[in-house]
């Protein structure tokens, strides 16, 4: 059944690589959403590094601190974002942006949590992400983070849902086949994060990954759960070398 | 394992299809919501083709965000007001953007296309004089089915 | 996200020259055509007018209806004449009203 769907739906298109190619998603669009994402002006996500520039200075908690009197300028945190997930020793955990910002936000700043994918998180996340534009993606799997990487690689292979695809069986083995006015793409997550046209709004790479695991009628991950940040560790890794884009424009 | 059929549909049932899709093609612009549209923004009056300029693809990705830019004719004196339409979306008037001089008769917005159609463009001048320009957009369908609720 | 604009406005231009104004908006611009999870419509949500008065005179105005996209963005070019303030404004369904603004400084008029 579940070969038999995928092959009604990719009718007739050419499903030759083996193996997923680093292109980032960029790389399939459109001349008008390639302009809207270079155009520093017009780029809808940049509406939420302006949100972001000024949450930053503003103070928040019983101390009254702000971002920006521990970091200093957001430009202090470039090189931050494009090494994420990284695995913290000491609490032997994943943590990827969004944990470090709720985190400072909570325990540092001792103010109210930022909920996921609200629009304050987003908007911290899209400033730091921001400063790290044009670094190549770049983390660390071996070493104490090798067990979290395998099972992200794991959990990639695994097929899920009522679909019952994997990650791999969409953006390894059919990348690059057409699926309605659609080309699949490398599953990519140098972007986030990126504004999407269907969601006419920002999303992180925990919302892309909830989506796609709805599209395939999945249980979505819980984002904070190790499982999903292994598969966060697992994509960045697979992108490694491709550079960032935040605020990537995505349709 | 079978194959994929390429389709289960009798040929005559195609060829048919195929002749009411060609009819289809030479059935006047103006549907009725178009019609009702206009009769709301302009009465009784109706456009004459061209007299303004329409820029948008042909082809967009995604309708929930399409780049549009209307511009008069330069040649002729500046029209008052410029007005788009989208026939198929749920509410066919799209805005309008009203000029006086020193303003140049042009804009650039970015607007919702619920699927494709003929995208009017309405120059109207201050004598009651309208202008139209209609251009056809195809918008493509994502690969996955879309998120029908917000909120993640 | 609260409301906010980005706006671009030239602070200088020679007389006679024509220059352009670029704006985006975060706004959600709900049309009032959707449906939550619950069957439930969600109310239309939209800035319906915009405007922009250059050194005193209006120049532009413009209806907003719920087929502009979310975030609306908006460019126009107009032909500085004299020096003078540019004023920005919107207004949406909400009450709620955004204003921006800057000053051209006109030379060789």
């Amino acid at each position: 059944m579940r070969r038999w769907l995928l092959t009604a739906l990719l009718l007739g298109s050419a499903v030759s690589a083996e193996h997923a190619e680093r292109q980032s998603g960029y790389a399939l669009l459109g001349d008008e959403l390639r302009a809207l994402q270079d155009d520093d002006f017009a780029n809808p996500g940049m509406l939420w590094v302006d949100a972001g520039e000024r949450l930053w200075s503003q103070a928040a908690g019983p101390d009254g601190r702000s971002c920006q009197d521990c970091h200093g300028d957001p430009t202090s945190l470039r090189g931050l974002a494009n090494r994420l997930p990284r695995f913290d020793a000491d609490s032997e955990r994943l943590k990827n942006l969004d944990t470090l910002v709720r985190n400072c936000r909570e325990q540092r700043q001792q103010a109210a949590a930022l909920p996921h994918e609200s629009e304050d998180l987003l908007a911290l996340t899209t400033l730091i992400a921001h400063q790290s534009r044009g670094l190549p993606l770049d983390v660390t799997v071996d070493g104490a983070a090798s067990a979290a990487f395998e099972q992200g690689r794991a959990s990639f292979e695994r097929r899920r849902g009522q679909l019952d695809l994997s990650c791999a069986d969409c953006h390894e083995r059919l990348q690059g086949a057409r699926l309605r006015g659609e080309t699949i793409s490398a599953g990519m997550i140098n972007g986030f994060p990126l504004y999407r046209l269907t969601w006419e709004g920002l999303g992180s790479r925990q919302r892309m990954i909830r989506w796609c695991n709805e599209a395939v009628r999945a249980e979505p991950m819980n984002p904070d759960s190790q499982g999903a940040l292994a598969l966060e560790l697992y994509l960045a890794w697979r992108g490694r070398g491709l550079t960032l884009e935040t605020p990537a424009v995505r349709r | 394992m079978k194959g994929p059929r390429r389709s289960g549909l009798p040929r005559r049932i195609l060829l048919k299809g195929l002749a009411a899709s060609l009819t289809l093609l030479w059935v006047p612009r103006v549907s009725a919501d178009l019609e009702a549209a206009l009769q709301a923004r302009f009465g009784d009056r109706r456009p004459d083709p061209g007299g303004v300029e329409l820029e948008v693809s042909s082809l967009v990705e995604n309708g929930n965000s399409v780049a549009v830019t209307v511009r008069a004719d330069p040649s002729q004196p500046a029209p008052a007001a410029l007005h788009l339409f989208m026939p198929r979306n749920p509410e066919p008037w799209g805005g309008s953007f009203r000029i006086k001089p020193p303003a140049l008769a042009e804009f650039s917005t970015r607007i919702r296309l619920a699927g494709t159609q003929d995208l009017m463009a309405v120059a109207e001048w201050d004598d009651g004089r309208l202008a139209a320009r209609a251009v056809s957009v195809m918008v493509t369908l994502g690969a996955c089915a879309d998120e029908i609720y917000g909120e993640f | 996200m609260s409301l906010s604009a980005r706006v671009r406005i030239p602070a200088a231009a020679r007389a006679g020259e024509v220059i352009e104004i670029r704006t985006l908006v975060s706004h959600p611009m709900e049309t009032g055509f959707r449906v939550d999870s619950f069957g439930r419509r969600v109310p239309r949500n939209i800035l319906t007018r915009f405007s922009c008065h250059y050194a005193g005179r209006e120049i532009v105005t413009m209806d907003l209806r719920p087929g502009i996209a979310a975030n609306p963005y908006l460019a126009f070019r107009f032909v500085a004449d004299v020096s003078g303030p540019v004023e920005l404004r919107w207004e949406g369904d909400q009450g709620e009203v955004l204003t921006e603004g800057g000053h051209i400084e006109v030379t060789g008029a």
